[in-house]
């Protein structure tokens, strides 16, 4: 199979699915890059059929998806693909190091490399030394490293996570993700991280795809969405209610939350009036930071 | 005088971290010829735990034991009772007897087996990973059916095979035997390609309609036993001949081991009012009828 290298890895162009009276993709178009993206959305809002439609597992109702560049009804384009599903989907009774072969040998790789392959992603996911044990013995955090690495033993250039963080704890979601940008940063992989978890796609992406009602409701860079904002944080070891009528007087609009005072459309002219109020009420400054946007907020269309 | 200490073999072990593969990627080819590897393991219990190793054998080890002693017969019946004349009297079983007589065992093999290859795959979900590689739901059915229909075949004609070198054994010439006996062999084997098609699409179709290993093995076992059980109560009520010879087309057992291969070992079945050709049409109608709702109910539950 030939890459188009110019080509974005993923194309969504009107994709559209019906299931009955449910339309789960509407007219959705996007594009996937190079890099960590992450498809965000509430649950219903189409990220899994739209993953299953790239994967070949279902039809759009109409529209166009490509993979780097060929229809994604195309198996052999599937060869560069990675999935790992957020549902289980592994064999009991076999060992992670057979299963890893087996799947790699399904994807094409010759029988003889397919096992040193699985061997190596087995070491790269922190599991080589349980390898030959039947996958039943494994506890929640192995068993989604296996599932994690059978999407990477044929060396994708793609992989599609479906809520790889599912079912762990605070300690195995951390080295998840840890795990999630080596994939990206050290082995070269691009990833596309389907969650509703706006902290994981926070630490993680460098871009998101928000899905809504089956439509794109965002595409845009995460640095972009979350940066900086005008609305100041200024927090006062003393004085807090001296500062905020010195702000009252100067007409600065400000709320108090807790031990921080909080000023929306701060700059220019303003900042220097700020300072002559913290000045006035003899207010010992801790911090004044601004403001940055959260992906909840913008998720939750603030 | 010191001695010095015998050097330790040493080494130090370097990570060269995430190596990309650059190897031959062989596609669909690769994809079919690994299920269909791993499908004659799951079939045979290679590979396997211990309960996996044991359950085909279960079945297999009595088929061969059948063939054994069918075998020794041939061999000695000969040299026992050639001189007394009894040989011709008794009329020693034939490849057709035998095929008979592992029908049941080898149908409980089918029934089982064919089970536990499909039933897992779609339970544990596992189906998904293949089909979102380099393979079609066309090529993951026609592998497995490929594994299963040759695994079929040659349980059915290994115990024709120890019959076969049993009978070498009690003749006199086996050039002789051959001039006059050749035609056996191709019969042996026609008889259990035409048993290995129907048991196979006929497990394949139970197999289908659940995704429960011990269900799709009892719905297999229930339906023979059932339809077995109506007929000889309907033989015993006395209704028409005619009547019971169209009733019997519905019975798998008496279908495949008894009317098809006996007209290929031109043993017709002579209590049959019945046309050669209605069987044989019967026959095809029913292989293509269990593929097609195979391939029809894996396409609605993909």
């Amino acid at each position: 199979m030939t890459i188009k290298s110019s080509s974005p890895l993923l194309n969504a162009d009107n994709l559209s699915k019906q299931y009955g009276s449910v339309q789960a993709l509407d007219n959705a178009t996007f594009e996937v890059h190079p890099g960590i993206t992450g498809l965000l959305g509430p649950n219903g809002a189409g990220k899994s059929t739209a993953i299953r439609i790239f994967l070949g597992l279902t039809d759009a109702t109409s529209g166009r998806a490509e993979i780097m560049g060929s229809d994604a009804n195309n198996a052999e384009t599937r060869t560069r693909l990675g999935y790992m599903p957020e549902h289980d989907c592994l064999p009991d009774n076999l060992s992670a190091s057979y299963f890893l072969t087996l799947m790699a040998e399904v994807s094409g790789i010759p029988r003889r490399r397919a096992r040193a392959l699985a061997a190596d992603t087995l070491r790269h996911v922190g599991l080589f030394e349980e390898r030959y044990r039947p996958i039943s013995t494994y506890s929640t955090g192995m068993k989604q490293r296996v599932k994690l690495a059978q999407s990477l033993v044929h060396d994708p250039v793609l992989i599609l996570l479906d809520e790889p963080t599912a079912g762990l704890d605070p300690n195995g979601r951390t080295e998840m993700i840890s795990l999630v940008r080596k994939i990206h940063l050290e082995f070269g992989i691009n990833v596309v991280l389907s969650t509703h978890l706006m902290h994981d796609v926070e630490r993680t992406c460098d871009r998101i795809v928000m899905l809504d009602n089956g439509r794109v409701a965002q595409d845009a860079e995460v640095a972009k969405l979350t940066e900086e904002t005008q609305t100041f944080y200024v927090e006062v070891t003393a004085n807090r209610e001296q500062f905020s009528e010195a702000l009252g007087k100067r007409g600065i609009r400000h709320s108090v939350v807790a031990s921080s005072v909080i000023i929306p459309n701060l700059s220019g002219e303003r900042l220097d009036a700020v300072r002559d109020a913290l000045v006035e009420s003899n207010a010992p400054l801790r911090r004044m930071a601004p403001q940055q946007r959260a992906l909840i907020d913008i998720f939750r269309g603030n | 005088m010191a001695q010095e200490s015998p050097s330790r073999p040493g080494g130090r072990v370097f990570d060269i971290g995430y190596q990309r593969y650059t190897g031959p990627r062989e596609g669909r080819f690769n994809a079919r010829r690994a299920i269909f590897i791993d499908s004659i393991k799951v079939s045979l219990g290679l590979g396997r735990g211990g309960w996996a190793k044991f359950v085909p054998w279960l079945f297999i080890a009595p088929a061969m034991l059948v063939g054994l002693g069918f075998a020794v017969l041939a061999a000695f019946a000969d040299q026992t009772l050639g001189e007394s004349g009894l040989e011709d009297e008794l009329n020693l079983p034939s490849h057709f007897d035998l095929l008979n007589a592992t029908g049941i065992i080898t149908m409980l093999f089918a029934a089982v087996m064919g089970s536990e290859l499909m039933c897992p795959d779609r339970k544990q979900r596992v189906m998904h990973l293949y089909l979102v590689r380099p393979m079609t739901l066309l090529d993951y059915l026609a592998s497995k059916y490929c594994a299963f229909f040759i695994v079929m075949v040659g349980v059915l004609l290994i115990p024709q095979l120890a019959l076969l070198i049993g009978t070498m054994f009690g003749v006199d010439s086996l050039t002789g035997y051959f001039q006059d006996n050749w035609v056996v062999i191709p019969k042996f084997i026609g008889g259990a390609l035409v048993i290995g098609i129907f048991s196979t699409s006929f497990v394949f179709l139970a197999s289908s309609l659940t995704d429960r290993r011990m269900v799709a093995a009892l719905i297999a076992i229930g339906f023979l036993l059932i339809v077995s059980a109506m007929l000889g109560i309907l033989s015993e009520a006395g209704i028409s001949e005619t009547l019971f010879d169209w009733l019997q087309l519905l019975n798998p057992l008496s279908l495949s081991f008894g009317t098809v291969s006996g007209i290929i070992f031109n043993e017709p079945d002579s209590d049959s009012s019945l046309n050669r050709a209605i069987p044989l049409i019967w026959y095809a109608i029913l292989i293509v009828g269990f593929t097609v709702a195979t391939w029809r109910i894996y396409q609605s539950k993909r």
